[in-house]
């Protein structure tokens, strides 16, 4: 492995989380985020060349994702885009700004998952592993889709709480 | 979800934004407060990153579980901090980053080459030489000068593109004088001859304009473009060319889909497109003969030379004089 070729994988390894979270927010749909996280990568290595080590690097890792978000809500201008040019600017702007610290916090969630049990593990499977939205879940387990979706927030919450070492998942 | 949601209650529009369950409404409310305001987006920011990490780590304990349908008994806790939030994902972006700079082998079918394409096409500065080989019913479409206030034909014109979004189409009216779209990235720009310059904070405002682009054709936003020919166009890869170039075909199969018909791609070694001819733009939305503009066109690679920080914004083909209407 060369020195250029070790040195955009170590910073993009450390710009991934931030870059990936940043597509979720926007994107949602996981597949799709994946097919241009990819993209991001890509473009990253490619323009490596132009980045400036001086300056920070998820910035500017941010700005290819920025650019390759634009490019496709451009694509989805016959749907329904709620989320505009602004709106995608300053989201980039604040992922970028969370503190490495906190994206490191996030190592703790796999023990925090390993502790759920019964219909908590149900639920994170089906909508993590299987990528069904509260609706189908709900057709499932025979639930009302309202309440999914707050099962789904308060899960969420306190997975949340778990990595901040305020409470354990019960 | 329930129009009595409150208008401050971002952290559940949050969570219900991704989880699909708010309204268009909602969904509207909450772009609009991401937008205006920084500690709403941060908040937001924050309120994604379990969301998203979650689905990585299940993921990846689903795999090495070997399947995907039941989670897997807990981890032994620090293997699991060690690559946790190395998900899936990451895992293989990275992994692409080493194939890619390792490897750069020839494209073995036409889908891998078109993939290739598409990845290539985004980096560096290219310019291209438009040339209309069909001009089809409207016949050529001469503008003398912008006095009539129409736009010149694009046949003769020079196009120039960086990354996905970014570009200048220079044409020019029979008079000599120059009429100059662009886009640098985030700002749309129009520069007739003389008069105001149009700008707006709609990028792709002025792509508009360009002949295909109302048929998608991969005429500016190449990476964009290349992939949608993955659906409804059958793809042939030629074989290489003495200089070492090839050229990948597509041919539309499914007329339901809107797009050209023919679209051949003649790219060197490295992946770059030296020239990319577009036939049966007329296909499917000319809305009659002086609208249809172009029936085929040629776009062939004049310089990757680099443009510079500049060119792409508008105040480098204007006098600084020039007054600004944002539209």
């Amino acid at each position: 492995m060369d020195d250029r070729l070790r040195q955009v994988t170590r910073e993009w390894t450390l710009a991934q989380p931030a870059v990936a979270a940043f597509l979720t927010a926007v994107v949602r749909d996981f597949r799709e985020r994946d097919d241009i996280l990819q993209e991001v990568a890509v473009a990253v290595l490619e323009s490596f060349d132009r980045y400036d080590p001086a300056r920070p690097f998820i910035p500017w890792a941010m700005g290819i994702a920025r650019n390759r978000v634009g490019v496709w809500l451009r694509g989805r201008k016959r749907e329904r885009v709620r989320f505009d040019s602004d709106a995608v600017e300053g989201l980039a702007v604040a992922f970028a700004e969370i503190p490495a610290a906190e994206y490191r916090r996030l190592d703790r969630l796999a023990e925090c998952v390993a502790r759920l049990e019964g219909r908590a593990r149900e639920l994170c499977r089906l909508r993590y592993v299987d990528d069904l939205k509260p609706a189908a879940i709900a057709a499932r387990l025979g639930m009302q889709a309202n309440s999914v979706a707050k099962a789904l927030e308060r899960l969420r919450a306190r997975l949340r709480a778990c990595i901040e070492g305020e409470a354990e998942p019960a | 979800m329930s129009d009595a949601r409150l208008p401050d209650d971002l952290d559940a529009l949050v969570e219900g934004w991704l989880d699909g369950t708010l309204d268009a409404a909602e969904e509207r409310r909450l772009g609009r407060r991401v937008a205006r305001d920084p500690d709403a987006a941060l908040r937001m920011a924050r309120g994604v990153l379990v969301h998203d990490r979650l689905r990585d780590l299940l993921r990846v304990e689903a795999a090495d579980a070997g399947e995907g349908r039941v989670l897997p008994a807990p981890p032994v806790a620090a293997r699991k901090r060690s690559l946790s939030w190395l998900a899936l994902p990451a895992l293989a972006a990275v992994a692409l980053l080493c194939v890619m700079v390792a490897f750069r082998p020839e494209p073995a079918t036409a889908a891998a080459a078109l993939d290739r394409l598409a990845r290539v096409s985004g980096v560096g500065d290219r310019t291209y030489a438009v040339r209309v080989v069909d001009h089809g019913p409207g016949g050529p479409r001469v503008v003398a000068s912008e006095a009539g206030g129409r736009k010149p034909g694009v046949d003769g014109a020079r196009l120039s593109v960086r990354g996905a979004d970014r570009f200048v189409l220079v044409r020019t009216f029979g008079d000599g004088t120059r009429h100059v779209d662009g886009s640098d990235g985030s700002v749309g720009w129009s520069v007739p001859p003389t008069g105001r310059v149009h700008v707006s904070r709609d990028a792709a405002r002025y792509r508009r304009g360009v002949p295909g682009e109302g048929v998608d054709i991969p005429f500016i936003a190449l990476p964009e473009n290349l992939l949608r020919l993955r659906r409804g166009y059958r793809l042939t890869l030629e074989g290489t060319a003495a200089d070492g170039s090839r050229v990948l075909v597509a041919e539309r199969d499914d007329r339901r889909r809107r797009g050209p018909a023919r679209v051949a791609i003649r790219f060197d070694a490295g992946g770059t497109p030296l020239s990319i001819a577009i036939d049966g733009l007329d296909a499917d939305d000319a809305v009659g003969a002086a609208d249809a503009g172009p029936r085929s066109v040629v776009l062939e690679l004049e310089s990757r030379d680099d443009l510079g920080p500049s060119f792409f914004d508008h105040a480098s083909h204007h006098a600084p004089d020039r007054p600004l209407h944002w539209e």
